[in-house]
């Protein structure tokens, strides 16, 4: 097809798509018009003048936000072994259980972060530790498909010759893949780790604890000059762990 | 050679050692901040499970048909209309991001920081703003989501053009055409397949996104999901769950049966 007859045909697909999509957005002029200015005074309460006074608050929740982050990837990180050792290809013989694994991985994955706290809010009540669970189970799904992918670019040869001498499957995961995969896997959980900080700055608007909680009450009440200063504090905290946990997964790549 | 490859990486054992001593202390300080209890753990655990029993079938279908389905297609409609125009926004952005195009260095480097600042906000904090200054509905979710889908596939292009052959950008710049006419000729041609993959990839996150948005009320399955958990009707927010699931897996599919033919 021709450069243009291609373009004419990106253009056949995507206007009405972006026609149908924008229609029913209930997108007025009066809209528009009433909510930039608001915008523009909400921005101005927030970033002009932060209320730094609410600070012992923010830095409680925002180490609160740390710590659900931190525990619920250790968690995962652990928890995700056996997943990806079910879900890798090469070290289970039959394919039935890589293939129950991949779905059960996906499951985990694709199930809502949010549910998942209010599920634990429901058992845990309100608070980090719902937060906590929540975040280590949603980080599963990932992290176990992440292993499994690394286990199965695994040198087959030294499998292999392994299974022939007769060894256990979790005797063979412990002196041949496990020192192989470890710094990858610790690299995994890293950036899992960067990931799960956003998170937990964000699954306390339901009260699963952190900086979200804080965040959603000063939503409610309007507070602006709080809110700034929250979201400032946030955004530097998740920049400061993303800069650090590159620079390690680096030095172990 | 591949075996030289395949032989462990051996951690230097003291980064080992204090790695290991870092990592124990951070997680007993997490255990402390967190109220992290396996007792606790265990009593609470009838608990969640009975939340996700809640959820399972049967499911009433005239809940899908009456309620479900006008916001699961608001829900689409709001992350297509914003991976749609977002990707436009980034494709004049991601040149000047890219270190190849740019104009100068500090267009390069004011830009590129921008991009990362802007991925740095959590799409639910922006929604709930946008929603407090534009009023509750699909608006405000559109706009956070072209916000992110802006920042999305202005990075990943700007990559992208940065590993660009620069020979047909040369070629016409020797014809003294202006910076936007060699980008738009000689560039672009090279990064279209890569601009509509990304596109494809920002709606494909939009997608999953824009189910949560309503919690903040800002438009789409996410309002309906927040009434049905308050309403503790669990068998509806399992059919919302499931629904969107597969809603989620067929645009996945889709789309990635379309990125692997470009790309």
């Amino acid at each position: 097809m021709t450069t243009k007859g291609r373009s004419t045909l990106t253009l056949l697909v995507v206007v009405p798509l972006l026609l149908w999509s924008m229609a029913g957005m209930d997108v007025t002029s009066a809209r528009i018009t009433a909510g930039f200015p608001k915008a523009a005074t909400m921005l101005t309460d927030m970033f002009a003048h932060p209320d730094w006074e609410y600070w012992p608050n923010v830095q409680q929740r925002l180490i609160e936000s740390l710590q659900i982050a931190a525990l619920g990837t250790f968690l995962a990180g652990i928890l995700a072994i056996p997943f990806g050792v079910l879900a890798a290809r090469n070290l289970v013989r039959s394919p039935a259980p890589s293939g129950i694994g991949k779905v059960l991985l996906n499951a985990i994955r694709t199930f809502p972060e949010i549910l998942l706290a209010y599920a634990f809010i429901k058992g845990l009540g309100l608070g980090a530790f719902a937060g906590v669970m929540a975040v280590a189970i949603h980080s599963i799904g990932m992290l176990g498909k992440l292993y499994a992918e690394r286990i199965e670019n695994v040198d087959k040869g030294a499998i292999e010759a392994l299974t022939t001498t007769g060894a256990s499957p979790v005797s063979i995961f412990r002196h041949c893949i496990l020192p192989e995969v470890l710094p990858d896997f610790v690299s995994f959980v890293l950036y899992r780790f960067d990931l799960n900080v956003r998170s937990a700055s964000v699954i306390g608007i339901v009260g699963a604890g952190g900086i979200g909680f804080i965040l959603g009450l000063q939503y409610q009440a309007a507070n602006y000059p709080r809110l700034g200063l929250i979201v400032i504090a946030t955004i530097i905290t998740v920049v400061i762990v993303d800069t650090i946990s590159a620079k390690i997964r680096q030095r172990l790549a | 050679m591949s075996t030289a490859q395949a032989l462990p990486k051996r951690p230097i054992p003291w980064m080992l050692v204090v790695g290991t001593a870092i990592t124990v202390a951070i997680l007993v300080w997490s255990i402390q901040g967190t109220k992290f209890n396996l007792w606790v753990l265990a009593d609470g655990m009838p608990n969640v499970l009975r939340f996700f029993k809640g959820m399972l079938p049967p499911w009433p279908m005239d809940f899908v048909t009456g309620q479900l389905i006008p916001p699961m297609v608001e829900t689409i409609r709001i992350a297509l209309a914003a991976s749609m125009l977002g990707a436009a926004l980034a494709l004049p952005v991601a040149f000047m991001a890219s270190s190849t195009v740019a104009p100068n260095k500090w267009v390069y480097q004011i830009t590129r920081n921008l991009l990362n600042l802007i991925r740095t906000i959590p799409d639910l904090v922006l929604a709930a703003l946008l929603a407090s200054a534009f009023g509750i509905g699909a608006f405000p979710g559109f706009l956070a989501l072209l916000v992110f889908s802006f920042g999305v596939v202005a990075k990943l292009l700007a990559d992208t053009v940065e590993t660009i052959d620069r020979g047909p950008m040369d070629a016409i710049a020797t014809t003294g055409a202006t910076r936007i006419l060699q980008a738009r000729h000689g560039v672009f041609p090279q990064i279209a397949p890569e601009f509509i993959a990304y596109t494809l990839y920002a709606f494909e996150i939009n997608v999953r996104a824009a189910t949560v948005l309503g919690l903040v009320g800002a438009g789409g399955v996410g309002v309906l999901l927040k009434t049905q958990i308050a309403f503790l009707n669990y068998t509806n927010v399992g059919i919302i769950t499931a629904v969107t699931f597969g809603v989620v897996m067929l645009i996945d599919t889709l789309s990635g049966t379309i990125r692997r033919r470009l790309v």
